[in-house]
């Protein structure tokens, strides 16, 4: 399991023992509580019974999404995502601090053996085919999600995804494709902000917060809560797509270093950096 | 409707498990990050299975793609050894 | 019955790894395992008999039978969930880089050596 098994192991073999010991006491505690849960599948079980017909039956005529999951994750529990939108924007801002941390220790030097072999030319022509396709379905299913799986969050983590393909194949060598990590983040933010801005504008038309119902967009409130859930998603695409990018310029934030390094090295036969 | 699980919702919980283990027991951090990248798949799979299509779907995307590529940088970054 | 126990299985088995594995990315791997578990487990219950996958088939939003759907409140919850770990993997990896680079190891023990 290890190269060199004597560091690896705990100091003192009783903690471990006694945590081996609490793990199988737990197994046997919750194979136990099998025997409580409702059969899978079970109609009259109580998740089955309580909330969730209302969202059931009302969601098409309050909110006018056919596709439930996006009623209930844009509009009835609009809070919740407000929250993990934050949360997924926290994320980013942490990453960023540990990329500023990374540029300001000039100290560390990059470890050997990082390097890289970018342009390989059937990824090249890969990416640029795939690429175009994959962020337009990104938007595809951002602007779908009303009627079909999707929504902000999928369309989001397409788009990043989708960027990240470019830098995954291209490297730091050409042109910039997409947003920096400042910009990416900037953008989650804008997102942040738009869904609380949405909520915000609910309550100075008279509504409550994140209540989307007295929103003037015209039309009838199915029609206006909507659009409103659209405006989330698209929100909650930005935060997620922006935070998408700065995670991926995290963690991969040594390779600039190391082809500046290679290049200011000439020295270093050609061929070693295979 | 959609049928109950079945054989294949134990098969896929069977793979599940199978490359989750072997993922947390792997010697190089690269094959850790592949057979994650199963063990996601597999559970994307048995969500589709069981009628929950967006969550489907976002594990696909994200579990499958997104946290692979991550795991892999990281790899490349980590030397990728698990010591 | 036996998806509840490999549930289990799982969520024992990512939860022992984040406990008693050394290696700090073996334990990021293993808190995937256990949320995974836990999403698994959600949607089991959300599973219904005879039911649809929580879109609407009908033009008509009149006469819904709730029994015909999918819950979707639990779906809505661990969509959610999955993307706020992505994020939290991501943070994780790269501050287990910096670690990485800073102290030379990824070991919970030699770390905590080095720490002392």
């Amino acid at each position: 399991m290890s190269p060199a098994p004597g560091k690896t192991r705990l100091r003192h073999g009783v903690p471990r023992i006694l945590g081996a010991l609490a793990f199988a006491a737990l197994l046997g505690g919750l194979v136990a509580g099998i025997r409580d849960l409702p059969r899978l599948g079970d109609p009259a079980s109580p998740a089955a019974t309580h909330v969730s017909p209302r969202f059931i039956e009302a969601a098409a005529r309050e909110t006018g999404a056919a596709n439930m999951v996006t009623a209930v994750l844009a509009d009835y529990r609009g809070y919740d995502t407000l929250g993990e939108t934050a949360v997924i924007f926290a994320a980013g801002l942490g990453c960023l601090i540990i990329l500023a941390l990374a540029a300001a220790d000039r100290r560390e030097t990059p470890p050997p053996g990082l390097t890289h072999r970018f342009g390989s030319p059937i990824l090249d022509v890969s990416a640029r085919v795939l690429t175009p396709w994959i962020l337009m379905f990104a938007l595809y299913v951002l602007i779908h999600g009303h009627v079909s799986p999707g929504g902000g969050f999928q369309g989001g983590v397409l788009f990043g995804s989708g960027l990240v393909v470019v830098r995954l194949v291209r490297g730091r060598r050409g042109p910039a494709f997409g947003p920096g990590p400042r910009a990416a983040l900037v953008l989650a933010c804008a997102g942040v902000l738009a869904f609380l801005g949405i909520g915000f504008l609910a309550m100075a038309f008279g509504g409550e917060f994140l209540d989307y119902g007295t929103l003037p967009l015209g039309g009838d409130e199915a029609h206006v809560r909507e659009l409103a859930t659209l405006g989330v998603e698209a929100a909650v695409f930005a935060a997620v797509a922006g935070t998408v990018c700065v995670l991926f310029a995290t963690i991969s934030a040594g390779v600039r270093e190391t082809e500046a390094a290679r290049s200011a090295g000439s020295a270093s036969p050609p061929g070693s950096d295979g | 409707m959609i049928p109950p699980p079945g054989v294949i919702g134990v098969g896929l919980l069977a793979v599940m498990l199978v490359a989750a283990t072997a993922a947390l027991f792997a010697r190089d951090l690269l094959v850790a990050a592949a057979l994650f990248g199963v063990f996601s798949f597999a559970a994307a799979t048995w969500f589709a299975l069981v009628g929950a299509v967006d969550v489907a779907f976002t594990e696909a995307c994200v579990g499958g793609a997104l946290s692979t590529i991550l795991f892999v940088s990281a790899a490349h970054r980590t030397r990728r050894w698990l010591d | 019955m036996t998806v509840y126990l490999f549930i289990v299985a799982l969520f024992i088995l990512g939860l022992g790894g984040m406990s008693l594995l050394p290696n700090l990315l073996r334990k990021l791997l293993a808190m995937n395992v256990m949320q995974v578990a836990v999403i698994v487990f959600f949607l089991a219950a959300a599973f219904k008999d005879g039911a649809s996958v929580p879109i609407l088939a009908e033009s008509g939003p009149e006469g819904i039978a709730a029994e015909g759907y999918m819950n979707p409140l639990p779906h809505t919850l661990m969509l959610t969930a999955i993307v706020v770990s992505v994020s939290t993997t991501g943070l994780a990896l790269g501050i287990l880089i910096r670690i990485r680079r800073r102290f030379d190891t990824l070991n919970e023990v030699s770390l905590l050596r080095r720490l002392r």
